[in-house]
């Protein structure tokens, strides 16, 4: 695979303040890679210096194997999606769009027909006369995008760009964006908190945890193979239990299976605990069950779906058990 | 209180009777005429308004106009540099630097004046440090001139001009830089297209500030300035306090105001005409 970005030993520090400790990652050509990790963890700062908005301390940023370290942002074939968008008020969406192409002396013709495409590309030709104040926050967010793409850029940032957006909104551009990202075959690289997003959309995820990286892979290995309690933590809810090793065993509440606790001839293995149910709180496609073990007064969560023949009630006994190979061992 | 209105009676009866009945008054007696003796005569007339149309004053007037627009303009050139300085140092040195900015209005006007008066004059400062050099060896003619009104007119004025240009750079929003120059703008060009189009408001809010205050200035062209040097405001402060033909004055306060009004008008037309103008001012706010 060809890489796009590569980045050798990156710092950044504010004065005695390290954001970022030392860095090595690539990131291949039509990639959907994001960045994900609590905010300050550095993933915003590695962004702006991939962009050339920020200056790394030491260490080199390489874009499609040129060394472009030194260069300032206006002279990098990369282009931003920023978080709040930064649409320049003063001009109606078809200039915003235009902007890019102009600084670079397009030809006229070739800039028309290219703003056309990106116009229709997001769906904005209705308003390409409209200025950013009197669109909505999606709307916004696609011309954002729009002004972006419009460039034919190496590598497409995108910082945060749903962060403003209410749930229903960001659900259906998160598919949007996945969607134009396959179509174009263009390298995205995606920062986000949200770890929801960051498993619906990316090819490859790096979690971040105080400027280093806690672990990089696919989503499906992010998220069922966790290396570490930071990652089981961040991303999806887990339980945990201590081993006898030292280690912590992680648990996806979807893997803790519940079970009557006098229950006979069963088909299933032993349960490994037995406890109290503490609540049952209605998800819409699940039931969360809190069940307080008796050994070691944690609570343990276990997702239930409504096609299971019992419902679980508060102050019911019952025993957990799960698949050997359903959990994982990760370091304290 | 159950009504909120009732809470702006206080100040609409102090424009009433301070700002609203004077200048009513002013209108008044303009159409009036005056009695050998300086006193007001009640006949209705236009005469004092046909008495403006003479060659005399409106030279004046025009003359007072070029020079209202040259001191803007100048305010405009220095103040904007100054006040995008102000704005993009660190946030707590920006404070001080608006107080340095501003000590000079705690000091009153005409000392201030006087003050430029002590350093221009031929035996002044400024001669005298020249001379000591030996850069020159006459003292220059620094003061009583066109030159050194306009100098005491922009002094006095460039605060009014560096105040809302601060504001309109300092409330930018500095992302809109930072993506112009991710779509491929030098910082000059982002200045150009971004950072000055989006402070267009500012240098508005100054320039109205600013114009109208120079056309109504007295005080600069009485100290600094020569007999030549006459303002339209030097003119009307003489009708009342020396010539006294306040029927003759009043006339002149309201050709001034009317001017001013309309040039203001037009100002903003234009503004809001032009693309990325003061239109929006109001999609911003």
């Amino acid at each position: 695979m060809k890489e796009m970005i590569r980045l050798q030993k990156i710092t950044k520090k504010y004065g005695d303040h390290v954001i970022i400790p030392s860095m090595d990652l690539t990131i291949n050509d039509g990639e959907f890679l994001t960045l994900l990790g609590p905010s300050g963890c550095g993933k915003t700062t590695l962004l702006r210096i991939i962009a050339g908005l920020e200056q790394p301390t030491s260490g080199s940023v390489f874009l499609d194997g040129e060394d472009v370290t030194i260069l300032p942002p206006y002279a990098r074939d990369v282009n931003m999606v920023f978080q709040h968008y930064a649409l320049f008020p003063h001009m109606t969406i078809e200039e915003n769009i235009h902007f890019g192409l102009k600084m670079k002396n397009v030809p006229m013709d070739e800039q028309r027909e290219r703003v056309s495409q990106v116009l229709y590309l997001t769906q904005l030709e209705e308003m390409r006369k409209r200025r950013p104040q009197q669109m909505s926050g999606g709307q916004q967010q696609r011309v954002a995008i729009a002004r972006a793409l419009v460039n034919n850029p190496k590598v497409l940032l995108l910082d945060e760009p749903l962060g403003a957006l209410d749930y229903q909104l960001r659900k259906n551009l998160q598919l949007e964006l996945k969607n134009l990202q396959r179509g174009l075959g263009l390298t995205f690289v995606y920062v986000t908190h949200d770890q929801e997003e960051a498993l619906t959309m990316s090819d490859r995820i790096v979690v971040m945890n105080n400027g280093l990286i806690e672990q990089d892979d696919i989503p499906d290995t992010i998220y069922h193979k966790p290396t570490s309690k930071f990652v089981a933590k961040f991303i999806g809810e887990s339980n945990f239990f201590d081993m006898p090793d030292g280690k912590t065993l992680v648990l996806r509440p979807e893997k803790i299976n519940l079970c009557p606790e006098d229950e006979e001839n069963a088909s299933h293995p032993e349960p490994h605990f037995c406890g109290t149910v503490v609540d049952v709180v209605f998800y819409g496609t699940i039931d969360k069950v809190f069940v307080r073990l008796d050994n070691s007064n944690q609570t343990v969560i276990s997702y239930q779906y409504f096609d299971d023949i019992i419902r679980w009630q508060p102050d019911q006994r019952i025993g957990i058990w799960w698949q050997p190979q359903d959990g994982v061992a990760v370091e304290k | 209180m159950r009504n909120g209105k009732l809470l702006v009676i206080p100040i609409v009866a102090w424009l009433s009777i301070f700002f609203v009945i004077p200048l009513l008054i002013v209108v008044a007696v303009s159409f009036t005429s005056r009695t050998a003796y300086g006193q007001i005569f009640f006949q209705l007339t236009i005469s004092n308004y046909i008495h403006f149309l003479e060659p005399l004053y409106l030279s004046i007037f025009a003359g007072t106009l070029f020079t209202a627009i040259l001191a803007t303009v100048l305010t405009i050139l220095m103040g904007y540099p100054l006040a995008y300085y102000i704005a993009k140092l660190p946030k707590k040195w920006q404070q001080p630097a608006l107080i340095l900015a501003m000590i000079p209005f705690w000091i009153n006007f005409l000392i201030r004046s006087y003050a430029w008066v002590i350093i221009l004059r031929s035996q002044g400062v400024l001669n005298t440090l020249l001379l000591k050099i030996g850069i020159i060896e006459q003292p220059l003619q620094l003061l009583y001139n066109d030159t050194a009104v306009m100098l005491g007119m922009v002094y006095a004025l460039l605060p009014f001009m560096v105040l809302p240009i601060y504001v309109s750079i300092e409330q930018l929003d500095h992302r809109l830089i930072e993506a112009a120059s991710d779509l491929g703008a030098t910082p000059f060009t982002a200045f150009r297209k971004i950072t000055l189009p989006l402070t267009i408001p500012g240098i508005a809010a100054g320039t109205i500030l600013v114009f109208i205050s120079s056309l109504g200035m007295f005080v600069v062209p009485d100290v600094m300035g020569g007999a030549k040097s006459a303002l339209i405001g030097n003119l009307i402060q003489n009708q009342f306090l020396s010539a006294r033909d306040w029927p003759f004055g009043s006339a002149l306060s309201i050709v001034l105001a009317v001017l001013s009004l309309v040039l203001i008008m037009l100002y903003y037309k234009a503004l809001s005409l032009q693309e990325g103008g003061a239109r929006n001012v109001k999609d911003l706010a």
